[in-house]
């Protein structure tokens, strides 16, 4: 494409309402809690910059602290004629001047701008050049490059200034602590898989007895092969019930498979039945050696939710376990589903030895167990109860010592 | 001679099942221990092969119950979940242990052994298996 075919904006007016610092700043505010996309954050600031700024190139550049450069992450408007280099050195050019410096620039109001950088403003045809570091403390975290083209008849004023740098001081601390929040995400995330592959391990007995159980109908089926090999009828059966029970044993290993997969990290409409019956399904041989009886009581008014059905499918793997374990000598685990005005809500309900008063006030703590060392890591409940969090529900127990217990999730039901 | 197994698999009963027929041995098979209850009250059951893990009842204490039902009858547990030593502790009459899978060689063996055994019925032990 030629430079004759790019698309010609209209040369903008000088802008005739005057924001004042404050409500343009309430303005930001107002954007970065409302926020919700992290993967468009820097695209949309730009936005609220060049219509704030009437500037017609904006660009945010992210500095590497380790390579020492600056890189163009997102950019937005008419490119300069002569386009900025998408990465550069600290210390080399406009951008990484400003990030050397931690000095803004305004050109060209700018007197004591270095010869070298006006050559490049005048070299990319630009006619004003808006430029402010992120910093916090004495530490980059970019540059904020705004600029207007030679068609604007109106350079940036000192008040585009102070409202782009106040933004730059808060955006960098708003991102500081976003990264904080995804670095305890990670940690809880981390935490949350640690306990989940604790939890096969409980799970261990059932699985052996649900795996070699096909394997001895494998094993004795094959033998009798051996034994008869002029018995059309006789040879067939072993044969389909060799491999039906290796498709048995391969199912198992699937599901076990994906319950210890780390979880997709999004959320997305699902069926709470159907993740519900996965989670029976992959404890169906638990609920059996413990000698547990399912009852189901699901209301077909339940409308699909919007959640993570892998985290999900945790909660309820901890909640069908604790209940085995509470029940020793067996007994009836009954799943209700319900939907309750603008709620969904489930209830796992067991007929077990119940939960003391005093447990059940630390029972969502986390690394608070009443089983023996090794038997239980005291996590899955505080783990349960931070992914209901996540979803914006709740969960809580109802219990009385020797009267079973009753674990209640509540989950909105989305939009 | 009546063989009875106990399982709640019906592909490992018929296996067995096959496993175990010879003359003059009927063999039957049923899938939980309330069945089994039922059975060993209207036969004379020789030996029982009863599987450690039963929807509705638990391998020992099924165990019990027979032997209280019928104290001739012969016991040998199965299980891919248990081992033998669990069974060492427990106080029922079996004369052998199966490990979920087994060997046909397994099986025969156990008979061999039940049979070889059957001139000193009180002393209960467990059988070593190969798989």
């Amino acid at each position: 494409m030629t430079s004759q075919n790019l698309p010609i904006s209209p040369p903008l007016v000088e802008r005739t309402w005057h924001p004042t610092l404050e409500s343009l700043f309430h303005c930001w505010q107002h954007f970065f809690f409302s926020h919700r996309n992290p993967a468009t954050l820097d695209l949309d600031l730009l936005k609220v910059l060049t219509e704030a700024t009437q500037a017609d190139y904006a660009a945010f550049m992210q500095y590497d602290p380790e390579r020492s450069m600056l890189s163009v992450s997102a950019e937005l408007g008419v490119p300069p004629p002569t386009p900025l280099s998408p990465t550069i050195h600290v210390g080399a050019g406009v951008a990484g001047w400003v990030a050397q410096q931690c000095r803004p620039i305004l050109f060209p109001h700018n007197p004591d701008l270095p010869a070298s950088l006006v050559a490049e403003i005048e070299q990319h045809a630009l006619r004003s050049v808006l430029c402010v570091p992120m910093v916090i403390g004495d530490q980059v975290h970019g540059v904020l490059y705004l600029a207007r083209t030679a068609a604007i008849q109106h350079d940036f004023t000192c008040d585009d200034l102070w409202f782009v740098s106040l933004i730059a001081e808060r955006q960098t601390a708003a991102l500081l602590l976003m990264e904080d929040d995804i670095e305890r995400r990670r940690l809880e995330a981390q935490l949350a898989q640690s306990a989940k592959i604790a939890s096969l391990g409980v799970m261990a007995g059932g699985i052996a007895h649900e795996i070699r159980n096909p394997l001895a109908i494998i094993a004795a089926s094959a033998q009798l092969l051996e034994d008869h090999p002029d018995d059309p009828d006789l040879r067939q059966q072993c044969v389909q019930k060799i491999v039906t029970s290796a498709q048995r044993a391969s199912l198992i290993i699937e599901q076990l498979l994906k319950f210890s997969h780390p979880p997709q990290e999004r959320f997305r409409p699902l069926n709470i039945h159907a993740t519900l019956e996965d989670t029976f399904n992959l404890l169906s041989h638990q609920m059996l050696v413990s000698q547990v009886t399912l009852r189901r009581d699901f209301s077909p008014d339940v409308p699909r939710l919007y959640g993570n059905p892998e985290l999900l499918q945790q909660v309820f793997t901890n909640l069908i376990l604790n209940a085995c374990n509470a029940m020793p000598q067996g007994g009836q685990l009954t799943v209700t589903t319900r939907l309750s005005g603008d709620h969904v809500e489930l209830r796992f309900c067991d007929t077990g030895h119940g939960i003391t008063k005093e447990h059940a006030a630390k029972i969502f703590d986390p690394f608070f167990t009443t089983r023996t060392v090794g038997k239980g890591t005291g996590l899955g409940l505080s783990i349960s109860y931070s992914i209901i969090q996540q979803h914006q529900g709740t969960l809580e127990v109802v219990s009385e010592p020797d009267k079973g217990a009753t674990f209640v999730i509540r989950l909105p039901v989305s939009d | 001679m009546h063989i009875l197994i106990i399982d709640d698999e019906p592909d490992l009963c018929w296996a067995l099942e096959r496993m175990l027929k010879a003359d003059g041995v009927t063999v039957t098979a049923v899938g939980s221990g309330a069945a089994a209850l039922d059975f060993v009250v209207q036969y004379d059951v020789t030996i029982a092969f009863i599987d450690a893990i039963l929807p509705d009842s638990h391998g020992i204490h099924l165990a019990q119950q027979i032997h209280a039902l019928s104290p001739q009858t012969r016991m040998v547990m199965m299980s891919g979940y248990y081992y033998e030593e669990d069974w060492c502790r427990s106080h029922v009459p079996l004369v052998g242990f199966l490990a979920k899978p087994f060997l046909r060689t397994d099986v025969q063996a156990m008979l061999q052994h039940v049979f070889a055994d059957e001139t000193q019925q009180q002393e209960a032990w467990v059988w070593h298996t190969s798989c």
